[in-house]
């Protein structure tokens, strides 16, 4: 049994005391004198070690190496900003790149569609059974053509056919401002 | 005579105490295992010597600890471990009995294992009063009178006897100086009581062993001398 003596002081204060008896106690009350149950002190290790601070916390990780540590998680955070904003601006100019490669070859398919139309009047003034009038149409504008081809023809059917063109090249036409008007947005 | 105010030197950690805690504060395992091995024995000794329930003492040592622990990552008061360890672990033992509306009693020191001392000490207990009656020395041989065993054996009886007799308040802090193994300064710190009260009931409880135990040897050896002297009439 450990015998408790010479223990530096923390007091000049003094008690006076027995010896015979102070060593008495000392052994009579000794911690070493209770049976600790079996088990008890890895029950209390089991019970209480994962509740140890972490050891490897990021922030105390940082905290404990020098501040270099420190400057460098914080140009890399600022670096890894820059980055996204980079990026999510990139990729709104992309799509505002896309729109207007889009509106442009909507508006060249408008124009291809109008001239088919074109060339569909002068198809059918060519072949239309109108007389010996030649028809100036090769230099003159579409609309003033369907109005020549309408001027010479009695048929409704044939009527009927120029205004369908005529309404198909206004819609083409208000289709187009509307295409440039937006490109030019 | 006198003693210092320091107490008896309990089972302590090789590694300075201050430096086990903060690496165990910072999360090292190995600093907590430490901790718990060098104090366990002596909360659970204290416990059991306070309420006289194994049981209890058990559920409040662990308790005790996990308390610690939950805490010790804020605790800066560098050399106020053992108060505050101990002082959290007899708060809580004064808090269960008063839930269970009882009071502390002593544990029954007539050596009975269920009571907490194992079987086997009794025979220690009797080894070491022999040595400390040859003069304290650790060399004391197997080879002792078996009448001196005996006067000896008397003699802790009185001792337990005494110690049993004694209020709670001096027994507490006869058990927090000898099975604690605190200084009576730190004895202070845990009960929250100035240093100059500890003392005066360290002294007074340690004048009212004596006297318990001069009257009881005076009382007994009286007997023995009736006895002699009614045997050679």
């Amino acid at each position: 049994m450990k015998r408790p003596m010479n223990k530096p002081q923390t007091s000049h204060e003094r008690i006076e005391s027995d010896p015979w008896l102070d060593a008495l106690l000392d052994d009579a009350l000794s911690a070493d004198r209770i049976t600790m149950p079996v088990g008890l002190t890895g029950r209390i290790i089991a019970a209480t070690e994962h509740q140890l601070p972490s050891r490897h916390g990021v922030l105390a990780t940082i905290g404990s190496y020098s501040f270099i540590a420190r400057y460098a998680a914080t140009f890399l955070l600022i670096a890894s900003l820059g980055a996204t904003f980079f990026i999510v601006s990139n990729i709104g100019q992309q799509n505002r790149e896309n729109e207007l490669a889009q509106a442009q070859a909507a508006q060249q398919a408008s124009l291809a569609r109008l001239q088919q139309v074109e060339e569909d009047v002068m198809r059918f003034a060519q072949n239309a059974p109108v007389g010996n009038d030649p028809l100036l149409l090769v230099d003159a504008p579409v609309d003033q053509s369907i109005d020549q081809v309408k001027a010479r023809l009695n048929s409704s059917e044939i009527t009927s056919a120029v205004d369908t063109w005529d309404q198909m090249t206004e819609s083409l036409e208000i289709e187009l401002a509307r295409l440039e008007t937006e490109s030019n947005g | 005579m006198t003693s210092s105010v320091s107490g008896p030197s309990p089972q302590q950690p090789s590694e300075p105490l201050d430096s086990l805690l903060a690496r165990a504060a910072a999360g090292e395992g190995d600093a907590w295992h430490t901790l718990v091995n060098s104090y366990s024995k002596r909360v659970f000794g204290l416990l059991v010597r306070q309420c006289g329930d194994r049981e209890l003492a058990e559920e409040i040592t662990q308790a005790t600890f996990v308390k610690v622990v939950g805490h010790i990552g804020r605790y800066r008061e560098q050399g106020k471990i053992e108060p505050w360890l101990f002082r959290i672990a007899m708060n809580r033992l004064r808090d269960e009995m008063r839930r269970r509306g009882r009071q502390a009693r002593p544990m029954d020191m007539s050596g009975a294992r269920g009571d907490g001392e194992s079987s086997g000490d009794a025979a220690a207990w009797h080894a070491t009063q022999d040595r400390i009656q040859r003069g304290g020395g650790d060399e004391g041989s197997d080879s002792e009178d078996p009448s001196q065993r005996a006067d000896r054996a008397e003699q802790v009886d009185r001792l337990k006897a005494a110690i049993e007799s004694m209020n709670e308040a001096d027994r507490t802090v006869l058990n927090l100086r000898h099975t604690a193994g605190l200084s009576f300064a730190q004895i202070a710190e845990t009960l929250g009581e100035p240093l100059g009260t500890v003392l005066a009931r360290g002294h007074r409880a340690l004048a009212k062993l004596r006297k318990l135990m001069t009257e009881d040897e005076e009382s007994t050896s009286n007997e023995s001398r009736d006895r002699q002297e009614a045997g050679t009439e």
